[in-house]
């Protein structure tokens, strides 16, 4: 009796053992598919940010009367006046796309500042992911919006190591022109316009607005990339509305009228807006 | 049996969420900062900074402490901070007219003293500084003081071992880059809060005047107070004060800055509190002497289309008024704050 009572003992136990093993088995499999899940959720929201594709990528081409710029090299602006550059830069942001249909504008970069050094040609180019559709203007900011003068350390393009930052009288140089002329009075027949200023009347920041070469439109699918050439021809500095002669004014260095006039001029450097392809 | 699988799931279930967000969480609680609170003394208004986007920390605050005693920050490594910016005179430079700066040079103006900073709008005797957070800049920048710049400077901290840990203790990761420099230096500039003179132990009722500092600040009410406002002691306003132009310096001032006439020769009012420890007085630190600025005041202000309207013909005061001044004027030295080892260089 008491080997058949164990006999079934046993094989009651080994029944539980058995479904015991199937459940552990079962909720082990949950498990696993839920870890997955999850994990691959997580996996996927991390990586969304950076999953979207570049379809934009913008250059900049510095040129003076279609000639493209060489540091150092000798060219005449608009009055016949000789100079030279060795520096050019300047701030641009809030970039955006103007649509031909009636969604509008399209933020491609709203919150980041460039600096566009030509001597620097990572920063000449810069890459953006955009909706598709098609677009008639490229809107952006030419400088330093004024929150971003006066919202303390900044980092990125804005960090005051760039040398774009007045440190006695607090404020961005939102585009900075340095070289020669022989016409310069100053030290080393120096040229230096440092342009800044935040405060109206004076604030140089300007909106541009810059349609594409011959009427086109621009079409972004996610089929290619395109890229554009916008055209920066810096003549455009002296001529006009206000006419800015080297003789006479060699140097601009302090926010006020004479960097809000320069401003007015250089808001028409950007005198093409070429698709490639 | 089937409840018990059910709940078995939603267990497993529960415990994987549990995972994954502790998972989650135990990356934040890497970079675990102590917040410290900024105390507004009782009758001060609200500070113009607040700490916005640079959250006060016990980390933050040390290492901008330590940039603040570093030599380093300047060229030659003589010139840090506080050698301009001396505690025991207030965070002024003691009995200097002008600072010395990088290479036998003097700076261009009296170093203020550096305290109640938070309250204030724009820095620089011409408000030409519109944050505190970029304030440093200046003095980093300028060749006749620290002489240096920012990337020499980050250069030179990313060599020691100390700062990398401290910047990870107060940013998150050890990168050091101008903004956190900056940020640090603003979370210990912005903390030199000093409110426990005397006169402030007086309107808090935990002390009284004596009779000459009484009868003194009856006068400070009636001739002084329309500028140097209660209870910073200073309006924070731009007043041309009829002090004549060094013809070395050609200092105009505020003009500087904003590039209108109207602002020539208008300096900023600066304050009065711990005035016994910032000698000597004036954007060029010409007065040596507390009596000597009420001299000025009484006899030597000099008129100028854009001198203060509350100056044209002076102040009149007695012998026995600037007596009674000068015994107010002692009542705002807090020696508490000149001797408080929180903001003193760390041993």
């Amino acid at each position: 009796m008491p080997g058949k009572k164990s006999a079934v003992l046993i094989t009651k136990l080994t029944l539980l053992m058995n479904s015991i093993t199937r459940y552990i088995f079962f909720l082990l499999l949950i498990a696993i598919v839920l870890t997955s899940f999850s994990l691959s959720h997580v996996h996927k929201r991390l990586r969304t940010p950076s999953a979207k594709k570049v379809d934009l990528i913008i250059h900049f081409k510095t040129e003076i009367h279609s000639e493209p710029l060489i540091s150092g090299k000798n060219y005449l602006n608009s009055f016949n006046e000789p100079f030279a550059v060795n520096k050019f830069k300047f701030y641009i942001s809030q970039i955006r796309l103007v649509g031909t249909d009636k969604l509008g504008t399209n933020d491609i970069n709203k919150e980041d500042y460039f600096l566009i050094d030509f001597a620097d040609s990572n920063s000449t180019t810069i890459k953006f992911s955009s909706a598709p559709r098609k677009y008639n203007h490229i809107n952006f900011l030419l400088g330093v919006d004024s929150i971003h003068n006066v919202s303390g350390a900044q980092t990125g393009a804005l960090d005051p190591a760039k040398g774009m930052f007045w440190t006695w009288n607090s404020g961005y140089v939102m585009a900075k022109l340095e070289g020669t002329s022989i016409l310069s009075n100053q030290p080393g027949h120096a040229i230096t316009y440092h342009i800044g200023g935040y405060k109206e009347p004076n604030n140089v920041a300007r909106n541009i607005s810059l349609s594409f070469a011959g009427g086109r439109e621009l079409e972004i699918n996610q089929e290619k990339k395109i890229e554009i050439n916008i055209i920066v021809d810096i003549n455009a500095w002296f001529v006009s509305p206000h006419p800015l002669h080297i003789k006479e004014t060699a140097t601009c260095t302090t926010p006020g009228i004479l960097a809000k006039n320069i401003a007015d001029n250089y808001a028409n450097m950007f005198t093409d807006v070429k698709i490639i392809n | 049996m089937k409840i018990i699988i059910v709940i078995f799931i939603f267990f497993s279930f529960s415990i994987q969420l549990f995972i994954l967000e502790s998972f989650q969480q135990s990356n934040a609680d890497k970079n675990l900062t102590t917040p410290i609170p900024f105390i507004i003394p009782k009758g001060f208004p609200e500070p113009q900074y607040k700490f916005k986007n640079n959250p006060l920390t016990k980390e933050g605050f040390e290492l901008g402490r330590k940039l603040f005693y570093d030599g380093r920050l300047s060229q030659d490594g003589n010139f840090p901070c506080a050698s301009c910016h001396q505690q025991f005179a207030a965070f002024s430079t003691f009995e200097h007219r002008l600072s010395h700066g990088f290479n036998n040079q003097f700076s261009f103006r009296n170093a203020p003293g550096l305290f109640n900073v938070a309250w204030q709008k724009e820095l620089h005797w011409d408000g030409g500084i519109n944050h505190i957070e970029i304030q440093p800049l200046a003095p980093i920048t300028d060749p006749h003081e620290m002489a240096s710049n920012l990337d020499t400077i980050i250069l030179k901290l990313k060599k020691d071992i100390q700062y990398k840990k401290m910047f990870a203790a107060a940013f998150c990761d050890a990168t050091i880059n101008s903004q956190r420099i900056l940020k640090a230096l603003a979370q210990f500039t912005a903390s030199l809060v000093s409110a426990n003179s005397k006169y402030d132990k007086v309107k808090r009722g935990e002390a009284i005047f004596n009779q000459y500092e009484k009868t003194g600040y009856t006068i400070f009410l009636q001739k002084c107070a329309s500028c140097h406002k209660e209870p910073l002691f200073t309006d924070l306003s731009y007043r041309n004060t009829g002090m004549a132009v060094d013809s070395t310096l050609m200092d105009y001032g505020r003009m500087r800055i904003t590039g209108k006439k109207e602002d020539s020769l208008k300096f900023k009012v600066p304050s009065l509190r711990n005035v016994y420890l910032t000698s000597p007085y004036g954007h060029d630190g010409r007065f040596s002497t507390i009596t000597d600025v009420l001299d000025h005041y009484i006899s030597g202000v000099e008129k100028s289309s854009t001198l203060d309207s509350l100056l044209k013909n002076g102040i009149s005061l007695t012998d026995n008024d600037k007596f009674y001044l000068i015994n107010f004027l002692g009542t705002l030295t807090d020696t508490s704050f000149v001797n408080d080892k929180r903001f003193s260089e760390t041993k």
